[in-house]
Formats: structure tokens, sequence, C-alpha cells
């Protein structure tokens, strides 16, 4: 059988259908969108405090100048030593709703590097450039409404710091 | 001829039902996809509100136990009872505290509730172990246990509450979470998180502050530093200071430095930059207490750490030789740990020969390029002051003899420790092996009670004292 027009037709209308399709169902399974939690490996202890701080760094201030990446890890750090809050990194981190790369993932998704490592060894060892503080929130994207009731401490990078 | 349009005709009409086929196909997969998808998210959303349902209903039962507990506290005349039955006060008030921080509540200020929880195990914790002391009890403590049980009373009422509201209006708790625009919360959740706000405000008017021996007594939690000594500073001398400092860390470069913010909080600080001449220094922050211009901490932006190529001896000394330049004192080195190639050593201030290990100071040394790489000085100037240390009551003969008798004694010599209530104590400071362990012993020096037992782990990196 020779190819004829109508054949011609026909297989781009399977060609277009089939990409069409396989957009659709990639649309719904997008492979970045299921994370599996799970640790990774820089030479760390996997559930040593050090990599799970160091983690929220990376994943909460990129592009931040090194103190206030420690700046960061010091609210952890703080909020461990507070009474008000859960008693242990693991807790304050997982804390429902405390932190949002925990809540949409970018957490399960950063490499920490070096730097992000060393401002999370800084603050486990007593560093704190916030001076105590428990809460921080980028004031261009806070979306709860009472920690602007909080009072500001220190401004570092584009973080608010408060208590 | 007409054979052959029939043909074509043929042929086209089959295509088309393929095609539709085929159409139909691919709508089916995505419709089959779409559905399994969906399944998932239910069932994920199911296991998140089970496990959110079985903190509230735990919380709920461990709240309820606290409260026979309490009542038992202080119904009971026999000590030993009591002490099993704080300890138990303490573990459930943790497990209580744990519950209410998994469920969903960012939205509402629940720190009240839980500052109650941690005191409440703490209070009691702090009150078995005087009674294990056969320490006498006054009465008003007694009386705070009497209000902690109250104050329970008003968590578990509310919570029965909510509880109720829960069960009627069929809520989720999942549906807590901070909701985005697009999600607005129902009226029901709504009114649900408000009872939980209520809570947590009930508590704020109702719980007193309490003092007492523990890590979380308000005294602890809410310390003034006691080094601050000197006269408020202006920007100019927050400048000059870091400055002043910088000429210590011997890197031969010229500063320029800059007040780029300040810090409320514990130790009000001007926020100093030092910017270096030569570009291959790194960027200093400094911390600048506004009262005294104490430097309270120094950051170095840039110091990457990539090969050692400083030996742990030279970069030890390095951070002696700077901590002897920091004009607060004689120091002497009581621990070091190298991380990521920096070596981090702790110094304790030494007065009349004896450690005082509340007054500490940080170094923190590049073992790649051998410069100071941090230095912290907070718990220094949280708690140095000028003191007067007590005569040991005990020698140093009869400190040996308090020790278990298996420790091989190394070293003594005296130390003044901090206690967990701020509290401290003149110690000996007896230092020994069993086997491969080693083991510092603290000896109180008035009474002879040990206060204090850590064990050293020894690790690549260091020793930690645990």
């Amino acid at each position: 059988m020779k190819p004829s027009k109508h054949n011609q037709r026909f297989l781009a209308a399977v060609l277009i259908v089939c990409v069409l399709g396989v957009s659709l169902y990639f649309s719904y399974f997008s492979p970045d969108e299921q994370y599996i939690p799970v640790q990774g490996q820089v030479g760390e202890p996997r559930s040593d405090d050090v990599w799970m701080i160091s983690r929220l760094v990376a994943a909460e201030s990129r592009g931040e100048p090194f103190e206030g990446q420690v700046a960061v890890a010091a609210v952890v750090v703080n909020r461990v030593r507070d009474p008000r809050f859960p008693g242990t990194v693991n807790g304050v981190i997982y804390q429902p709703g405390a932190f949002s790369p925990v809540a949409n993932g970018s957490f399960w998704r950063v490499t920490p590097d070096e730097g992000h490592l060393r401002a999370a060894r800084y603050a486990l060892n007593g560093w704190d450039p916030t001076n105590g503080a428990t809460f921080f929130w980028n004031p261009a994207t806070a979306t709860s409404k009472w920690v602007w009731g909080r009072k500001i401490i220190t401004r570092i990078g584009k973080h608010v710091f408060g208590i | 001829m007409i054979f052959c349009v029939n043909e074509v005709e043929l042929r086209m009409r089959g295509k088309n039902v393929l095609l539709a086929l085929f159409v139909l196909l691919i709508l089916g997969i995505g419709a089959w996809r779409f559905s399994q998808l969906d399944q998932q998210a239910t069932a994920a959303n199911n296991a998140l509100e089970a496990s959110y349902q079985n903190h509230f209903f735990s919380l709920i039962e461990n709240v309820e136990n606290l409260d026979v507990l309490l009542g038992k506290v202080l119904a009971s005349n026999s000590n030993d009872h009591n002490i099993m039955t704080l300890v138990t006060v303490w573990s459930l008030a943790e497990a209580a505290k744990s519950n209410l921080d998994n469920l969903p509540l960012d939205t509402v200020n629940m720190m009240r509730s839980n500052l109650y929880l941690s005191q409440l195990g703490d209070y009691a914790y702090s009150m078995a172990q005087a009674l294990v002391n056969h320490q006498e009890i006054p009465d008003s403590n007694w009386q705070k246990i009497k209000e902690l049980h109250q104050q329970n009373r008003i968590i578990h009422n509310e919570l029965r509450n909510l509880l109720g509201l829960l069960q009627d209006r069929q809520i989720r708790l999942g549906s807590l979470k901070n909701a985005s625009p697009e999600t607005k919360m129902t009226p029901d959740s709504e009114e649900l998180l408000k009872g939980f706000g209520k809570l947590d405000e009930r508590l704020q008017n109702e719980v007193p502050t309490l003092t007492y021996d523990g890590p979380f007594s308000d005294h602890v939690v809410n310390r003034q530093p006691r080094g601050l000594t000197g006269e408020e500073i202006d920007e100019k001398e927050a400048e000059r200071t870091a400055l002043e400092f910088a000429g210590n860390l011997d890197t031969n470069t010229k500063y320029s430095a800059k007040v780029t913010g300040a810090a409320e909080g514990r130790i009000p600080a001007y926020s100093v930059t030092l910017q270096p001449e030569d570009k291959a220094q790194s960027d200093l922050t400094l911390g600048i207490s506004k009262k005294g211009g104490h430097v309270v901490f120094m950051i170095a932006r840039g110091e990457k750490a990539e090969i050692s190529r400083v030996s742990m001896e030279d970069a030890k000394k390095r951070a002696a030789e700077f901590a002897s330049k920091l004009g607060l004192g004689t120091f002497m080195a009581t621990g070091h740990l190298t991380e990521g190639n920096e070596l981090l050593v702790n110094f304790a201030l030494i007065q009349d020969n004896v450690i005082i290990y509340p007054d500490m100071v940080q170094v923190i040394v590049s073992l790649d390029s051998g410069n100071i790489a941090a230095y912290d000085a907070n718990k220094f100037l949280l708690s140095h002051t000028q003191r007067t240390l007590p005569e040991p009551k005990i020698s140093e003969q009869e400190a040996r003899a308090r020790v278990n008798k298996n420790l091989n004694i190394e070293e003594v010599r005296l130390a003044l420790i901090p206690l967990d209530n701020l509290q401290e104590k003149l110690t000996y400071e007896v230092k020994g092996k069993i086997d491969e362990d080693t083991y510092y012993v603290y000896i109180n020096a008035e009474t002879g009670f040990q206060e204090k037992i850590l064990l050293i782990v020894e690790t690549p990196q260091g020793s930690r004292s645990l």
C-alpha cells in the first residue's frame, strides 16, 4: 500500500493526540511533586541536628549574607531552648506550619552546601546575631497574621527577626 | 472507478473510527489517572487527619491523667509516693506538650499553653528532686501545685468543650491549617480555632510567674545580663571598638567600619560590618553592645574551609593568643572541637586559680587560613561579675574520698560551676577514668555532695561532654 494524503493526515492527527495525551499525563504526574523526605549524604550523620538545621537554612535563606544564615539557624536553636516551643530540633522544624519550606516541600529538595552547614554549626555552638529571636519572617511574603504582632528585634538581609 | 471511490470512503471511515477510539482511549487514561491521584490525595489527607486526631485525643487523655495525679500529690502524705507521682507528672506533661505541638495550630497563638505544660513538668521534676534530696518543701511550693492543678482543670474543661464542637459539627482538624486566600476557612473551623485561642488567653490571665530550681523557671528564661558594665555608647564608638577588636586579629589588614543595624533583645547591640582593604580577606560582622561597648560576637563572612594548611597545635596556639588579648582576664582552654575544617576552642575564665565555668568565650580558627573565623562572648556577658569566691570547707583529700572507688583519679582542681537554676557552686572538679572512659565529677566544696557528673565522649572531632 502506498502512503496516500489521507494516510499522512491520519498519522499527523495520531501524533498530535499522542503528544497532547502524554503532556496531559505528565501534568498530573509531575515528578517534582513526588518528593521523598529522605535525608542526604554530605558526610554528616543522617539524623544529626547540624544536617537538619542546615537544610532549613538552605531552603529559607537563599542569597542571604552568612550572618543572616546563622541568624535563621539561631532561631531554631533559640526555640529548642524556649519552653514555649518543642524541646528538640526535629520537634521545632516539623511543628505543623512552623516553617514554609516544610509545608511546600523545598526542605526535602535542597542540598546544603558547606556554608549552610557552617551556619548551622555556629548557631548550635551558641552564635546568635539575632540576640535571642524566636521568630523570623520575610515582610514581603509572610502569610500568618499574628506573626506581625511579635516584637521586632532586628533585621538581617531580607528577614525580620522577632520575639 | 466506483469501486475505487468506495474503497477510499471506506478507508476514511475506518480511520475516523480509529481516531475516535484513540481519542477516547487517551481521555480514558487521563480520567483513570485523575481518579487515582484523587484517591491518593484523599488517603493522604485522611492519614494526616488521623494523626492530628490521635494527638488531639492523646492530649485530652494526658491532661485528664495530669488532673488525677496532681490531685493525688496534694492528698498524699507519703514522700516516696509523691516522688513517683511527680516524676509521672513530668513525663505526662512532656507528652501533652508534644501532642499540642503536633496539632495544626500555626494561625493561633498557643505559646502560653506550651509554656504552662513545660513549666508544669519542670516544676514537678524539680520538686521530686528536692524530695529525693530530703529537702524541706516549703508550704508555698504545695500552694503552687494547687494553682497548677486548677489551671490544668481549666485546660481540661476547655479541651472537652472543643472536643464537643469537633464532634457535633464534624470538623476536620486539618481544616485549621494556615488557609491560603484561595481556600477560605469554614465558619465551623474558625470557631474551633477561636476556641483554642481562648484557651490560651485564659491561661495568660491565670498563670502566675513561676520561680523555682529548674531550667524553665521564669527567672532563668528572663535572665538579665550581668556583665554589661559601662556607659551607653553611640554608633561612632561602636565602629571604633570594632576596629580596635580587628587589630587583635593579626591579619595585617586595614578595615573600614560601618554600623549596618542594631539588634534589641537580651544584649542590645549595634551590628558593625568591617570591610577589608585587602579583598582577599573576608568581611567581618560584629555585634557591639550598646551598653559598655563590649564585643558580643564576631563572624567572618567568607572564611572558606577547603584544605587544612594549619596544624592543630598552631591553631590552638592562635586561639589562645587571641583570647589573651581580649582584655577580659586570664582564660584557660577547656575543650575543643574540629568541624568542617575549623577548630572551635572553649575558654573559661580563671580567677584565684579557680576555673569559672559560667564565664566562657568561644573562638573559632580556620584551619585553612589560620585566621580567627569567629568569636562569641554571649555566655561571658550574661554571667560575668566581680565575684568573691568562698573558701572551700572540705579539703581536696576529702573530695577525693567522696568519688566512686572505681574512678582512677587523674586530676583535681577547684571550679565554679553553674547549676540549672543559675546558682553558682564552688566545687572540686575530679577528673578520672573508669577503663577507657573519662569522667568529670563535681563535688560541692562546701557540703561534699556530688553536684554533677559528666561523661567525656572522645570523637574524631574532639571531646564532647554529656
